[in-house]
């Protein structure tokens, strides 16, 4: 595993793309617990962020060490970490109620969850996080075997709320406070904090205040406090709602590699508005509506009575629409949110679409086949 | 240095470092040597002797200084301190690691509570310091000897007051009157505790005391100790002897020295005085019987305004010289610290800890809902002692065992987050009143037990040897109790709330 990862490192730098080159050179360092790595690695950065190149020489020899470091065998990669069955709760006040629902996760894996509001998202998270207590179902975590208590549990599943609260004092101190808290001290505690910040490019901020710093850098750094504990499952309610969309696409990828750590792999339950950029990472997609799921797997098999779906925006008219594809199996049309969504029947072939489009010349602006993905669900 | 000491805190001790331990003994530090300068530079003199007392008002604006200052230390320590919380955060904590910081809370608080005492020690040394050189049995044996010829009031010159020999004595004491029987009603059979009855006694002899038939004023009848707090080799005998020979012998000069060395005494305390020893022996001689017909006045320039007073008239503090040799001689022998204070520190420590790891351990709104709560509890137990008076104790007992009942029933079994809280809290703040109610209870039971026979109150039943014992034991309990206090905390409050916080919060 970890030998794919420092060959990624060094085919990111060979192509030019510095950035994913330091970021997953970053990931394949906090792996070890080699503090002269670590420092030569922040050597480099220091130079890096002083003259934005890197010394090859410096950096073959860290990646040299790097194929030297003994790293222990991940055994607990693909093992099961959560299994949730028939997972109900109820809430009195409001009628309101997650039915019966079940999935599985691994370490290393995301599972994302999306849905319109108010439809049982932030309540999955504080099941699965023990805040909230089940009417009916189970839910079974790998790391309840070591655990000595609920509260030891519940201190292995790391839960972000979507409003994260404020940190008070220096936003270092903060990290190496929860480090220190997590027996992680001396010089062992300064090197992982500098790590974690360079590894979600907080380091121009280390210096500043809770108040000097935007909403999105704020998210960063309780992510970065968050990674720091180590979780077991880390739970994130809305991670991206403050994040650019350049950097909602970088978080998420950033956080997958992370959750493929080989020392310690962590399992990544996420909930999010940013559909196409949540399934490009998850491993499984929920969808919930009213509180009921429906599930979207990676590499799903289509199935053979499965409608085709497709997402377009388009100049031409409806009529004109339903006329050019209903010759090609165009069973139904929708205008929703200022896309058209287009289902064919089963068998249809995607090639047909397509050389449809190009021979009627149509002005489509954007194209999406949604067959088998979660945003079909969100069509009425 | 402080901010490397911090750092290595921060990095090594988080527990220590959150706690802001470095900064709290610097607090500290500065706060007693503070009060120390303050309270040893408050003392002057010997003059302050005179009118020398511990608990007076005098140090309120002491205790006022004392307690601001503390107030505002807490707030600002308090907003550091919640910072951070690792356990509300779900970092790994375990019960020994809130002990720890339990244990902590409680040594900030004990450590800095006693500013005020740190002032009173420092006034105690500087006293001792300029008292070293002063010997209170000579003093008191000069002003023993010199009372006699001070007339300070005619009283004191009674031939009741007079003791003449030891015989004579034993033999007034044997004729004394009896105290009066304790009288009591027959319809009443209600048991009265022996303070009662003793109470009962003394009204009675106060009011039935036979009054002092009137003789004349004469300095031979002189028969006092002036200063009666110091244990000296003379009794009041030896010293009345020796007056009644001096005076017999007209022995002038004996008495002038006498006098004479009273007056360099008085001096040595700083006591004013405008006597004239002259005008003072003349007046032990006006007549063949020494009778008393002047009084010198013990308030030292009361008069002095008055034009027509300051021709024969003669004052002094005689009062206070006798409070300063008392005083100093309470000083070299009486030791500073008491067992009682510390109690008294102890207690207020532990209390604020409880409540302050309350907050911290569970969450706001139960810890101030219990709070609201516990003055309507208060105002229920109130009501209810108008209606049922003393067993109401008993309700009190039970409230804490049924909250403790409900504070384990509800964490245990994962029920509302709010009101498991509530009763934890409300078992927090009173299980610190269950042993002294119990041990009061006992005291009360294990009492003589008195009843009206033939008007007369007789003993029926003696009191036990526990109630003897806890009569002369109760710092003893309060400082079992506070023990039992630490105990509870760190063994039954503090896993409580560590159960509590990682219950479901619905």
């Amino acid at each position: 595993m970890n030998t794919l990862k420092i060959q990624h490192v060094k085919d990111c730098f060979e192509h030019g793309d510095q950035n994913l080159g330091i970021r997953r050179l970053i990931d394949c360092v906090m792996d070890t617990n080699d503090l002269s790595i670590q420092q030569n690695l922040l050597d480099l950065l220091d130079v890096y962020e002083s003259s934005n190149t890197i010394d090859a020489n410096d950096l073959d020899r860290l990646i040299q060490k790097l194929n030297q470091y003994p790293y222990p065998d991940n055994s607990m990669r693909n093992s099961s970490l959560l299994e949730v069955n028939n997972l109900e709760k109820k809430y009195q006040s409001s009628q309101f109620k997650i039915s019966p629902l079940s999935f599985t996760l691994k370490y290393g894996e995301v599972v994302g969850l999306v849905g319109e509001n108010g439809n049982g998202k932030t309540s999955l998270l504080r099941l699965l996080c023990k805040d909230l207590e089940p009417d009916a179902g189970s839910i079974k975590y790998a790391a309840e075997q070591g655990s000595k208590s609920l509260f030891d549990l519940r201190s292995r599943l790391v839960y972000i709320p979507q409003r994260v609260p404020r940190w008070y004092g220096s936003l270092m101190d903060n990290l190496h406070f929860t480090l220190s808290s997590y027996g992680i001290t001396g010089q062992e505690n300064l090197m992982r904090a500098e790590l974690i910040i360079a590894r979600l490019g907080l380091r121009p901020f280390k210096n500043h205040t809770w108040n000097s710093i935007s909403s999105g850098y704020r998210t960063r750094f309780e992510l970065a406090k968050s990674l720091l504990r180590k979780p077991e499952l880390m739970l994130l309610d809305e991670p991206l709602s403050n994040l650019d969309i350049i950097s909602q696409q970088t978080i998420l990828q950033d956080l997958k590699y992370m959750s493929e750590s080989t020392t310690h792999p962590f399992g990544l339950v996420l909930s999010s508005q940013q559909l196409y950029e949540v399934e490009k990472i998850s491993d499984l997609v929920i969808f919930l509506r009213q509180g009921e799921a429906q599930y979207q797997y990676k590499n799903q098999d289509l199935q053979e009575d499965q409608e085709l779906i497709f997402e377009m925006e388009i100049e031409e008219s409806r009529e004109t629409i339903a006329k050019t594809f209903d010759a090609i199996g165009m069973t139904q049309i929708q205008f929703n949110g200022g896309v058209y969504v287009l289902h064919f029947k089963a068998g249809t072939a995607v090639n047909e679409i397509f050389t449809t489009i190009s021979e009627k010349k149509l002005n489509v602006n954007y194209l999406r086949n949604i067959t088998q993905s979660s945003r079909r669900f969100f069509i009425q | 240095m402080i901010k490397k000491i911090n750092q290595y805190l921060l990095l090594n001790h988080p527990l220590l470092w959150n706690i802001k331990i470095v900064q709290v003994i610097i607090f500290s530090l500065i706060c007693h040597s503070f009060f120390f300068f303050f309270g040893y530079n408050s003392v002057q003199g010997l003059s302050v002797f005179k009118d020398y007392g511990y608990s007076g008002f005098e140090h309120f604006p002491v205790i006022l200084l004392g307690i601001l200052i503390l107030s505002l230390g807490l707030i600002v320590w308090l907003i550091y301190y919640l910072r951070h919380n690792a356990f509300k955060s779900f970092y790994p904590v375990t019960k020994s690691r809130l002990r720890k910081e339990f244990v902590l809370v409680f040594l900030v608080f004990i450590i800095n509570i006693p500013i005020f005492h740190t002032y009173l020690y420092a006034r105690h040394l500087k006293l001792l310091k300029i008292s070293a050189h002063l010997n209170t049995e000579e003093d008191a044996n000069i002003v023993n000897l010199a009372a006699a010829f001070i007339p300070t009031s005619s009283n004191k010159y009674d031939s009741q007051n007079c003791c003449d020999s030891i015989e004579a004595r034993a033999e007034r004491e044997r004729n004394m009157p009896l105290p009066p029987p304790d009288y009591c009603d027959l319809n009443s059979s209600e048991p009265v505790s022996v303070e009662e009855t003793t109470a009962a006694v003394a009204t009675t002899e106060a009011t039935t005391a036979p009054s002092s038939s009137y003789s004349e004023y004469l300095y031979g009848n002189y028969c006092q100790k002036a200063i009666d707090q110091v244990e000296y080799k003379q009794d009041a005998l030896d010293y009345h002897q020796t007056v009644k020979r001096w005076l017999k012998n007209k022995e002038r000069d004996s008495i002038k020295i006498c006098l004479q060395a009273y007056f360099k005494t008085m001096d040595k305390y700083h006591a004013k005085h405008n006597v004239e020893i002259d005008t003072l022996v003349a007046w032990c001689f006006a007549d063949d019987k020494n009778t008393v017909y002047h009084e010198v006045s013990t308030y030292y320039g009361a008069l002095q305004e008055f034009e027509f007073a300051k021709m024969n008239y003669m004052e002094g503090e005689f009062d206070a010289i006798n409070y300063s040799i008392n005083n100093v001689h309470n000083l070299k022998t009486e030791g500073f610290f008491s067992a009682q204070q510390t109690i008294i520190y102890l207690y207020i420590a532990l209390g604020l800890s409880i409540l302050l790891i309350l907050f911290r351990f569970t969450s706001l709104k139960p810890w101030i809902s219990a709070i609201i709560g516990s003055g309507v509890w208060g105002i229920v137990f109130g009501l209810l002692t108008f209606t049922f008076d003393e067993d109401i104790q008993y309700v009190l007992i039970l409230f804490i065992f049924v909250s403790l009942f409900f504070a384990i029933q509800l964490i245990r079994s994962k029920q509302s987050k709010l009101f498991s809280a509530l009763w934890l809290h409300w078992f927090s703040f009173s299980f610190l009143g269950f042993l002294p109610i119990l041990t009061y209870n006992i005291y009360r039971a294990t009492g003589e037990i008195n009843k009206c026979i033939n008007h007369v109150w007789i003993t029926v039943r003696p009191a036990y040897p526990i109630h003897d014992w806890i009569n002369s034991n109760w710092d003893t309990i309060g400082l079992i109790n506070w023990s039992i206090g630490i105990l509870v905390t760190l063994f039954v409050i503090i896993p409580l709330c560590f159960r509590w916080q990682a219950n479901p919060s619905e």
